[in-house]
């Protein structure tokens, strides 16, 4: 059986991300590039999955994020907090030589529990996604995942609440 | 438009999608999401059965 690493936090100098390969152009050379320079704002986190040789085999980046309710006045003017806080959920790839193991859900559940950890401490509403295409928004909707436009599937927008991600969780154990 | 230039915007949509300091909804996705805030927590069945699928990998730490 394949055997890897647990998810730990992108670490430039072990990681081998060159041969990193998801068939999805922008993910790979972001992995490839990008990911982890400062240059680049820090803006997101990236969290990998790898092999016994620390080869990435899957990555996820995450930001935090704010949802901002403005458009409808009446839910601000109730005194709601605008925008709410929210982990976003910026790409998640597994290499294709990798797929179908059930990376990629481990890789989210993992993302899915720092949500939770994160409300805790500091206040962490929801986990937002944008599906890269249709069959992705299947995906996360397989997940539990929430459109936020569900009647328009032109719209890959998605959300999960942070507190049915902490009941579902705190039932599994 | 050569494919490297093509490619270049494809990256650069990409990451400003991933990075978003703030995502904008339309007024019925405030309304619908802000109910949805408001509901007790509930158990999501989908991501239970999702997180109880076998793993065909092991992890060795």
């Amino acid at each position: 059986m394949t055997e890897l690493r647990r998810p730990a936090p992108l670490d430039p100098r072990r990681h081998d991300r060159e041969q990193f390969d998801s068939g999805e152009a922008a993910l790979d050379e972001w992995l490839h590039r990008y990911a982890g320079q400062n240059r680049r704002r820090d803006t997101a986190a990236t969290w990998v999955i790898a092999d016994a040789d620390d080869l990435v085999v899957a990555y996820a980046s995450v930001a935090m994020t704010g949802i901002e309710r403005s458009a409808a006045p009446e839910v601000v003017a109730k005194g709601a907090p605008d925008p709410v806080p929210a982990l976003l959920f910026g790409r998640l790839a597994v290499d294709r030589r990798y797929t179908n193991l059930g990376i990629a859900t481990a890789l989210a559940a993992h993302v899915l529990a720092t949500a939770v950890e994160l409300n805790e401490k500091a206040a962490c509403r929801a986990v937002v996604v944008t599906a890269l295409n249709h069959n992705a928004r299947g995906w996360w909707e397989r997940l539990g995942f929430h459109p936020f436009e569900p009647d328009d599937p032109d719209r890959l927008d998605l959300y999960l609440l942070t507190s049915e991600i902490e009941a579902t969780l705190k039932r599994a154990r | 438009m050569s494919a490297f230039v093509v490619q270049a915007a494809a990256a650069k949509a990409e990451e400003i999608l991933a990075e978003r300091s703030s995502i904008g909804l339309t007024r019925e996705a405030a309304v619908a999401f802000t109910e949805a805030l408001d509901r007790p927590a509930e158990v999501n069945d989908r991501l239970a059965t999702a997180m109880r699928r076998k793993r065909t990998f092991s992890w060795l730490d």
